[in-house]
């Protein structure tokens, strides 16, 4: 390590495409961003940047509070489910036989070779009201309508089959982010895992703990790195969704990300929208800082 | 060398031609083997020949292709590794890098509901076994690569194993540490009273530590005994060149005559040895540690067969040198101590010396 610190210019040569790169398409926009959630509208395009402060003054009205809390909930409790399946997912993967990993590996990624909108679109058509889930169902409940009828049970399952509602509510969001961002949960934690020591877990085994535990006090630790990027890479993107709320919820499915999409485009006013994305910015960072700080206390107190 | 092994007692570990093979690879082969209870037994062999394998089958993490585990005389095969009495102290070492010292050695003993104060007062006790007082709080990180090797030791003795397994635990560490290992291992045994199964490619290790020694090749055990007779009656060429050095030499029979035998030892003389340790063939191959060879600048009247010689080339190693001579038109390595400071001035490159041997100490070996 210490030789490579003495030969800088390695880095400093590869180092100048990302940096300038990141300058011109990241940070320049964010400080524009920054700039506008300043500004007042001084007509159908033109923003004067007043450094007023009403913009942040209305995003923090409780309307829109209650929509930050709301998408903070949706986006933690599909991140939990995201980890809760991902893991066995990871593990598989990676206790799998050397030949099939590849192919186990590019599923899990296979996604990702659709566009999310199509993506989206076709999970409406399995989810809906009169969709393939409900098709299905329906066929299985006239199947079992017409074994229980002669057995005199066919009053059990009423005169008319009702589909369920699964589509254009708060858990069809939920399943949405799930979907769509399953991955960046299975990667980092397949990436973990995946140099984890085998003879760790043997020697778990040979003390005497069951796989049960071998999992609980051996994997999930030192699974830890990969749990917490797979859960920054899930939460972060959860937080701001537009899309899949947009399509997949109901008219009260609306996320902080959709008031914010609305103020840039149909709502045209793009300072409140500027201070709306800084209030989440925000509010993520500080998010992540609690999870962060808790996460080491736990540590510490397991160690 | 502990008077407390007994041998002919019944085994605490059973091994019955237990055979594993990977793929076209048979990395153990027919392997039967008896553990005795409280004995210091080391698995010796050179890298790949199957010991880790053989190790891992004892432990669990290995199913046989054939044979049968017993230990205490009931079949260990299908017995998942949690439920063995047995625990290993992996090559690697295998310490849990997210605990301390102490959640390390305890571990063993809290997944299987030992009470609190139990737990305590055992841990306690492994540590100050292997002299790790103090360094409870400590993680693996800021450890030695000795004292890493303390922790997995202390951690398996914890659990008072029936028998204890340690594969190559040494070899990471700088000869000085490993030599102190060896003395820390060794007493630690004689303290616990545990019987200690010891994998090891270091035959110096093996023969200072164990007292009995199996030693493997290929997958195959080629010969269990103590060390002394293993390095005194090796019984195959692989033993013989494996445990030490050996002089080997073609012997064809000439004549026998009442209990002895003529035998020509190459172009280097004729021997009479007991025909009882001979056989019927009319080829034989004999064996000759170098340390056993006399080596005299004047012809040595009482040697069964003296040769003369030229000293080659000669390598000092403190307490003894080796000397690479050559006679008959081959190759021959013998050993002198160096009793005396500066050595035997008549020793150089290109002396001429003789070589004398005695015929007691020269082995037949079998293949
Ligand atoms: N999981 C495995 N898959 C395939 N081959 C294996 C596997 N484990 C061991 N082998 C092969 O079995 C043979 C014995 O290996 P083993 O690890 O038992 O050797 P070893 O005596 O412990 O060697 P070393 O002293 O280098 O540790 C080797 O040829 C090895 O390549
Ligand atoms: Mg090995």
């Amino acid at each position: 390590m210490e030789s490579w610190r003495a030969a800088p210019a390695v880095f400093w040569i590869t180092l100048v495409p990302g940096v300038v790169w990141l300058l011109v398409f990241f940070f320049a926009p964010l400080a524009l961003i920054w700039l506008l959630a300043f500004g007042e509208r001084a007509g159908p395009v033109a923003i004067d940047i007043t450094w007023t402060l009403d913009n942040y003054r209305q995003a923090l009205d409780p309307l829109y509070l209650g929509l930050f809390w709301k998408s903070f909930r949706i986006a933690a409790v599909a991140t939990a489910i995201c980890l809760v399946v991902a893991f066995p997912v990871a593990l598989a993967v990676t206790f799998a036989d050397g030949r099939v990993k590849p192919l186990l590996l590019m599923l899990v990624v296979l996604p990702f070779w659709t566009n999310l909108l199509v993506r989206t679109y076709a999970m409406i058509a399995v989810l809906r009201t009169r969709g393939y889930l409900n098709s299905g169902l329906e066929y299985l409940w006239m199947a079992a309508k017409t074994v229980a009828t002669p057995l005199g049970l066919g009053e059990l399952f009423g005169d008319r089959f009702r589909p369920l509602e699964i589509l254009y509510n708060d858990p069809a969001v939920i399943f949405g982010i799930v979907y769509v961002y399953l991955p960046f949960m299975v990667l980092p934690l397949y990436a973990t895992l995946e140099r984890l020591d085998r003879s760790l877990l043997e020697a778990s085994l040979d003390l005497g703990a069951s796989h049960w535990r071998t999992f609980w006090r051996v994997i999930v630790p030192l699974a830890r790195p990969g749990i917490v990027s797979g859960v920054i890479l899930v939460f972060v993107p959860a937080l701001g969704t537009f899309l899949i709320s947009d399509l997949l919820g109901g008219p009260s499915s609306q996320l902080i990300g959709n008031v914010i999409e609305r103020q840039f485009k149909a709502a045209n006013n793009v300072p409140l929208g500027a201070a709306l994305s800084f209030l989440l910015l925000y509010a993520t960072f500080v998010a992540l800082a609690l999870w962060a700080w808790s996460n080491e206390r736990m540590r510490r107190r397991a160690g | 060398m502990s008077p407390r092994v007994d041998v002919s007692g019944p085994p605490l570990v059973r091994i019955e031609g237990v055979t594993r093979r990977f793929g076209p690879v048979v990395a153990v082969d027919r392997v039967s083997l008896d553990i005795p209870e409280n004995a210091f037994y080391a698995l010796l062999g050179p890298s790949g020949c199957g010991k880790t394998t053989l190790l891992r089958m004892i432990a669990g993490f290995e199913q046989p292709d054939e044979g049968r585990i017993l230990l205490d005389g009931e079949d260990m095969t299908r017995v998942p590794p949690n439920r063995r009495p047995v625990n290993m102290v992996f090559q690697s070492y295998a310490v849990f890098p997210h605990m301390t010292v102490w959640k390390n050695v305890a571990y063993g003993l809290e997944v299987t509901g030992v009470p609190q104060g139990e737990i305590r007062r055992r841990v306690e006790e492994a540590l100050a076994l292997v002299r790790l007082e103090g360094m409870e709080a400590r993680r693996p990180h800021q450890l030695s690569g000795g004292q890493k090797q303390r922790v997995a030791l202390a951690r398996a003795l914890v659990k008072r194993p029936r028998l204890l397994l340690l594969d190559e635990p040494l070899s990471a560490l700088d000869r000085k540490l490993r030599e102190d290992m060896q003395m820390e291992l060794v007493r630690l045994r004689h303290e616990v009273g545990i019987t200690f199964l010891l994998v090891t490619h270091d035959q110096d290790e093996a023969l200072s530590m164990a007292d009995r020694i199996a030693v493997m090749n290929a997958g195959r055990v080629l010969q269990v005994a103590d060390p002394r007779t293993l390095y005194e009656q090796p019984r195959t060429r692989f033993v013989a060149e494996f445990i030490g050095t050996a002089n080997l030499f073609e012997g064809r029979v000439v004549a026998r005559c009442d209990g002895t035998v003529r035998v020509r030892m190459e172009d280097l003389g004729e021997v009479r040895l007991p025909a009882e340790s001979v056989g019927n063939g009319t080829h034989l191959r004999l064996a000759l540690r170098p340390e056993k060879w006399r080596v005299d600048p004047e012809r040595p009247p009482a040697a069964d067969l003296a040769v003369a010689a030229r000293l080659v080339e000669m390598a000092y190693h403190g307490d003894t040198s080796r000397l690479h001579l050559e006679a008959g038109g081959r190759r021959l390595v013998a050993v002198v101590h160096n009793a005396r400071r500066g050595g035997d001035p008549r020793l150089v490159p290109g002396a001429r010396v003789w070589l004398g041997l005695a015929v007691a100490d020269l082995v037949v070996l079998e293949d």
